[in-house]
C-alpha cells in the first residue's frame, strides 16, 4: 500500500513538474531585410530587440522566441512560403510583420487555414483585415489617417489642391481619403495623378502640379526611397517657391527629414505617431530603441508598429499561457486597450483594425533638429473606409 | 566542349539516372514539413532545365527567361479564376501558351546574337512586366493575382495545405518534362542546335536552317518555363509581378551556372543546392544569407568548371576507372 502511494506520490509530482515545465513560444516574422525597403525591416528589429531588453524574454516562465524571415524585395509568393515554412516546419504560434500589402495578402489562405493569429505590423491597405479572420492590425490604414488631413485642408483655408500617388492598392486608397474627405469639405480638385510603383523620375509630374496652380499638393508613395526622391523634387522643382503647400503621410516622419533639409519646414502631416510626443510611454519607448541601437536612433511607423505587437504577443502569453487556439488569441488580442507610446488604442471588435488618434503635425526646427510637432489631435480614429464599404470581400 | 559524351562506356549506368527521381521519392516519405520547400525545388528545377535547353544547348543568351515562367503563371491563373479549375488542363493551357509567346518572340529576335540578343530577351520580360502592371483589372497589379484555387488532381487528390499532392503533382510533370529534353537533346534536331552553338556559320553553310531551329527550341524551352510557372501558380495560388523581374531570370541564370550547363542533370543539382542554401542561409541568419550565396557562385564559377555537375561527373569517372586520370575527351 505504501509502495503504491508513493509511486502515485511521485508521478503526481513529475505530472506536475511537466504542467509548470517552461515552454517556449515562437513568434514568426515575415520583413524585408533586403532590398528597397529593407529599412522597414531594421526598424522592426531594433523595436522588437528593445522590447525584450527591457521587458525580458521570459513571461511567467515561458520564453517567447522571436524568428525572422527576410522576403526580400517584396515577393509576395516567398512571404506566403515563409508563413507556411514557419507554421509546419518552425511550429510558431503568432505570426506578424508584412511590410507591404501583397505579402499580407499572400498569407490571408493560409493563416486561415491553420488558424494562425497573425499581426500587420504594416501593410496599410483597408481591406485586408477582412481576407482572414486571423488578422489583427496594430499600424493603420491610410483612409484613417489621410481623412483627418482631407478635413483639415478644406476647413483651414486651401480651396484647391492636387494629388500625386503611387499607383497601387495603398496610393489608391490615400487618394480616394484625400480627395473625398477634401471635396465634401468645399475643396476643388485640380488634378490626381497616380505614378508607376518604378518611376524614380518625379520631375514631371512636379511640373503638372506647378502649372495647375493648386494651392496644395497631397503626396503618398511608400515610404523608403520613393518618398524621398518625391518630396525632394517638390522643393528643386520650385513649388515651395512658387507657394503651394505640401500636404502628406507618412512621408515627413522625423526619421526621413535629415534628407531634405530645411526646404521641409512646413510641411503639413497626419500620422497615428509623433515621434517627439512627450508621453511618459513614449519618452521610455525611446530610451528602450537607444538602448538597444545607440543614441542616432529615430522611431517611425515600424518601430512602434513592432512595440506594440510585441506587446500584444506578450500580453497574450501572460494571459492565455504558452498554450492557446487562434481563436482564443485573435479574441483576447482584439480586446485589448492599452496606452502605447503613440497614445490610447485599442481594436475594432468585428474588422480586427486598430483604433487611434490621429495627429496633425508641422515640419518644424527646435534646438537645431527638424522635428514634427502636433497641432491637432483627432481622438480614437477609426477606419472611414470599412464604415463606407461594410460589405467589401 | 561537347555535351555528347564520347562514347557508349562513358554513359552513366542506369542506377545513376534512377538516382535522383529515388532521392525525391524518399523525400516525400522522409522529409515530413519540407514538402513546400521540396515543391518549390522542383519547379525551380524545371525552370533551370528549360533554361539549359535554350542557353546551354542551344546557345541563346538570354536574360528574359522570367518572361515565359511569369506568364505561364499568369496564364495558369487566369486560366482558374475564368476558365476551369482542373489544374491538369490549366497546365496545358499555361504551357500552350508560353509555347505560343516563345515562338512569336524567338522568330521576332532569334535572327539577332549577343549583346543585342541579351537587350531583346531584357526588353521583352520587362515590356511584359509593364503589360501586367498596367492591367490591374486583369491581373491584379502590385496586389498581385489572388484567388486561384485549383481542383484536384485527376478529380482525386486535392491541394493539400502540407504540399504532399503538390509534390508528387510536380513531380510527375518533372519527370515528363525530362524525358522530353532527353530525347530532344540526344536527337538530330538536339545535335544541330550543338553545332549551331559553336559555329552558326559553318552550320549555315552546311544547310541546316539555323534560324528555324532555333526559334523551335526556344519554343520548346518557353513552353517548359511556363510549366513551371504554372506549377507555381496553382501550388502558391498566387502570382506576384515578381514573376517578371529581371532577379528571376538572373536567379535562374545562376542555379543553371551552379550546377552546370548542358548536362539536364546540372539543372536538378544547382537547382536544389541553391533552393536549399537559401532556406538554410535563411533560417539561420534572414539578415545576411544573400551574401552566402554570392561567396557560393563565385567560388563555383572559379574553381568549379562545368559547375557542380562537372565535379560529380569528374568524380564518377575517375571511380570508373580506378583513380586512372580521365582520358582526355
Amino acid at each position: 500500500m505504501k509502495k503504491t502511494a508513493l509511486i502515485l506520490a511521485a508521478a503526481a509530482a513529475v505530472f506536475g513538474a511537466a504542467q509548470a515545465r517552461a515552454e517556449v513560444v515562437k513568434f514568426g516574422i515575415i520583413a524585408p531585410f533586403s532590398g528597397p525597403f529593407a529599412v522597414w525591416g531594421k526598424q522592426f528589429k531594433d523595436s522588437i530587440d528593445a522590447y525584450q531588453k527591457l521587458n525580458g524574454k521570459m513571461v511567467n516562465g515561458h520564453e517567447i522566441q522571436v524568428i525572422w524571415r527576410d522576403e526580400g524585395a517584396g515577393d509576395a509568393s516567398k512571404s506566403r512560403q515563409f508563413a507556411e515554412e514557419l507554421i509546419l516546419r518552425e511550429k510558431v504560434q503568432m505570426l506578424g510583420g508584412f511590410t507591404l500589402t501583397p505579402d499580407a495578402l499572400a498569407v490571408a489562405e493560409v493563416i486561415t487555414e491553420s488558424k494562425m493569429p497573425t499581426i500587420i505590423l504594416n501593410a496599410a491597405t483597408a481591406i485586408i483585415t477582412r481576407k482572414s479572420p486571423y488578422f489583427l492590425r496594430v499600424s493603420m490604414t491610410l483612409p484613417q489617417i489621410i481623412k483627418p488631413l482631407g478635413e483639415w485642408a478644406a476647413k483651414n483655408g486651401i480651396k484647391t489642391a492636387y494629388t500625386l500617388a503611387s499607383d497601387y492598392a495603398p496610393g489608391h486608397d490615400a487618394e480616394d481619403a484625400f480627395v473625398k474627405n477634401f471635396e465634401k469639405g468645399g475643396g476643388k480638385m485640380l488634378g490626381k495623378d497616380r505614378i508607376p510603383l518604378s518611376v524614380t523620375d518625379f520631375a514631371p509630374y512636379m511640373e503638372r502640379v506647378l502649372q495647375s496652380k493648386a494651392e496644395a499638393l497631397f503626396v503618398f508613395a511608400p515610404a523608403g526611397a520613393p518618398s524621398i526622391a518625391m518630396v525632394r523634387e517638390f522643393d528643386r522643382r520650385g513649388l515651395k517657391a512658387a507657394g503651394i503647400k505640401l500636404l502628406a503621410g507618412g512621408e515627413v516622419q522625423q526619421i526621413f527629414l535629415p534628407s531634405f533639409g530645411d526646404s521641409v519646414i512646413g510641411t503639413i502631416s497626419s500620422v497615428h505617431y509623433t515621434e517627439s510626443n512627450q508621453r511618459p510611454e513614449n519618452i521610455a519607448f525611446r530610451k528602450a530603441l537607444v538602448d538597444q541601437a545607440g543614441p542616432d536612433t529615430v522611431p517611425d511607423m515600424a518601430s512602434i508598429a513592432g512595440w506594440d505587437g510585441m506587446n500584444l504577443v506578450y500580453e497574450t502569453v501572460r494571459a492565455l499561457g504558452p498554450r492557446f487556439t487562434g481563436d482564443q488569441a485573435i479574441a483576447f488580442m482584439k480586446s485589448k486597450t492599452y496606452e502605447s507610446p503613440r497614445g490610447p488604442i485599442k481594436f475594432d471588435p468585428v474588422e480586427r483594425d486598430i483604433i487611434q488618434n490621429v495627429y496633425i503635425r508641422r515640419v518644424e526646427k527646435k534646438d537645431g533638429i527638424l522635428i514634427n510637432q502636433d497641432f491637432t489631435t483627432v481622438e480614437g480614429a477609426r477606419d472611414p473606409w470599412k464604415d463606407d464599404n461594410p460589405n467589401a470581400k | 566542349m561537347s555535351a555528347i559524351p564520347q562514347s557508349k562506356s562513358d554513359e552513366p549506368s542506369a542506377l545513376w539516372h534512377a538516382l535522383p527521381w529515388l532521392l525525391a521519392l524518399a523525400f516525400f516519405f522522409l522529409a515530413d514539413g519540407y514538402h513546400s520547400l521540396g515543391v518549390n525545388i522542383l519547379i525551380m528545377i524545371l525552370f533551370t532545365l528549360s533554361l539549359d535547353l535554350a542557353l546551354g544547348y542551344a546557345g541563346i543568351i538570354t536574360l528574359g527567361h522570367a518572361a515565359f515562367f511569369g506568364f505561364g503563371a499568369y496564364a495558369a491563373g487566369l486560366f482558374n479564376l475564368h476558365v476551369s479549375a482542373d489544374p491538369l488542363l490549366g497546365l496545358a493551357a499555361a504551357t500552350l501558351a508560353a509555347a505560343a509567346l516563345g515562338l512569336v518572340t524567338g522568330a521576332l529576335i532569334l535572327h539577332t546574337r549577343g549583346e543585342t540578343l541579351l537587350m531583346l530577351t531584357l526588353a521583352i520580360a520587362a515590356i511584359l512586366h509593364e503589360a501586367a502592371n498596367h492591367m490591374r483589372d486583369l491581373t491584379g497589379g502590385d496586389d498581385g493575382l489572388a484567388g486561384i484555387r485549383p481542383g484536384a488532381v485527376f478529380g482525386l487528390f486535392r491541394f493539400d495545405l502540407w504540399g504532399k499532392t503538390s509534390f508528387l503533382y510536380c513531380l510527375g510533370v518533372l519527370f515528363v518534362w525530362f524525358l522530353i529534353s532527353w530525347r530532344v537533346v540526344r536527337s538530330p534536331f538536339g545535335r544541330s542546335l550543338d553545332g549551331v552553338r559553336q559555329n552558326a556559320k559553318r552550320m549555315r553553310a552546311i544547310g541546316t536552317p539555323v534560324w528555324l531551329r532555333l526559334v523551335a527550341m526556344y519554343a520548346l524551352s518557353a513552353a517548359m518555363a511556363g510549366t513551371a510557372g504554372a506549377l507555381s501558380a496553382q501550388t502558391t495560388r498566387l502570382v506576384g509581378l515578381s514573376v517578371f523581374e529581371l532577379l528571376t531570370s538572373g536567379i535562374v541564370a545562376v542555379m543553371l551556372v551552379l550546377g552546370g550547363e548542358r548536362r539536364l542533370y546540372g539543372a536538378f543539382v544547382g537547382a536544389t543546392i541553391y533552393v536549399l542554401v537559401q532556406d538554410v542561409a535563411g533560417a539561420i541568419n534572414p539578415f545576411y544569407w544573400m551574401f552566402v550565396i554570392g561567396i557560393l557562385l563565385v567560388a563555383i564559377v572559379l574553381f568549379f568548371d562545368g559547375g557542380l555537375m562537372g565535379v560529380i561527373e569528374t568524380a564518377r569517372r575517375k571511380l570508373r576507372r580506378g583513380g586512372a586520370p580521365g582520358a582526355a575527351p
